[in-house]
């Protein structure tokens, strides 16, 4: 299966919201920034209580996520990409060769390596 | 002054994804506090920093087995009340987790004694020397495989992730008598494993269940 390389291009800031299940609601840079300030104002969702927030890598798509069949190069010998179980995986750079992956497996990974 | 577990106090979170920063909050209570967080990533990210209410956490310890990268950080006398641990790295890590708490009773200083090591077996063993009598041993224990840890004699659970199989670790009871060598330990299923721990000496300063700093007179009579 033929894979698109994509390209990081700055950061996404999220918080994380739980109501009985968990909701994502992006945010600025300003505002994930003073989280981590004494004068910090913490999110907030009606009727979901706060659970932490977080930044991650943007990418040069359409909404700035990565999806199943993209790669893109960590620049440390890595490169990120969806594993199996939907979640961002990070794996070796040399499972990629001509935008192909070498051993498919790689992305069915269990235990806590990602 | 006994050492206690801010009970308050302990989260366990992990951030879903490739995350270069990740941001949980926490309520911190009592005094004579250290507030210890065990951390780790995959991706063997080695920058990785963390702050409590804006000020810098010490990193005392740190370990990998090639992937998984574990550290502890601590801070003595933290901001009390509810603010927030920021877990940072520059190039990202898939999966960041920590396993915060807060003891007090704990001395405001460094850490007297730290320990990370690795291994490729069924029982992660985090080893130190403790120098005051009576200090707390702490460590982030963890396996590759994912696999459930049952703490050893001598070691409990503080936080883990809902099945058990990584998480902060603490001596049983906290306080470790007499000073030496304390192991702390976790078996499992046969793995690789990697482990960041620390010790850190009790609170050795004015005993405030006896002293008035309001009236030193009070405090005089009591101390002598």
């Amino acid at each position: 299966m033929a894979y698109t390389q994509i390209y990081i291009i700055g950061s996404k800031y999220f918080h994380i919201f739980n109501d009985g299940n968990p909701i994502e609601v992006e945010t600025t840079q300003e505002d994930y920034d003073q989280l981590a300030t004494p004068e910090h104002i913490d999110p907030i969702y009606e009727g979901a209580r706060w659970t932490g927030s977080y930044q991650r890598n943007k990418y040069d798509t359409s909404d700035g996520n990565l999806h199943t069949n993209e790669y893109a190069d960590s620049g440390d010998g890595k490169i990120e990409l969806i594993m199996n179980d939907g979640r961002v995986g990070s794996i070796s750079s040399s499972y990629m060769v001509n935008n192909e992956l070498t051993d498919p497996s790689i992305l069915n990974r269990t235990g806590l390596i990602y | 002054m006994a050492i206690t577990l801010d009970a308050s106090s302990p989260i366990g979170a992990q951030s879903s994804g490739k995350v270069t920063s990740f941001t949980n909050s926490m309520t911190l209570a009592g005094s004579n506090s250290m507030l210890i967080v065990g951390h780790f990533n995959n991706d063997n990210r080695t920058d990785v920093t963390c702050t409590w209410n804006g000020t810098s956490m010490t990193k005392d310890a740190t370990s990998t087995d090639g992937t998984l990268r574990a550290n502890i950080y601590s801070l003595g006398n933290p901001d009390t009340g509810t603010h927030n641990a920021v877990l940072t790295t520059a190039q990202g890590a898939t999966d960041m987790w920590i396993y915060a708490a807060n003891w007090n009773g704990l001395q405001d200083a460094a850490a007297e004694a730290t320990s990370g090591t690795n291994g490729n077996s069924g029982t992660n063993t985090n080893t130190v020397t403790t120098i005051a009598d009576n200090a707390l041993h702490a460590a982030m224990m963890l396996n590759q495989n994912g696999n459930v840890q049952t703490a050893s004699a001598g070691n409990q659970a503080v936080k883990t992730d809902a099945t058990g199989t990584h998480g902060l670790y603490a001596s049983s009871p906290y306080s470790v008598t007499p000073a030496g060598s304390n192991s702390l330990a976790v078996t499992f299923t046969s793995s690789l494993w990697n482990n960041a721990g620390a010790s850190y000496a009790p609170y050795s300063g004015p005993n405030p269940d006896l002293v008035d700093v309001e009236n030193p007179m009070i405090a005089q009579l009591v101390i002598h």
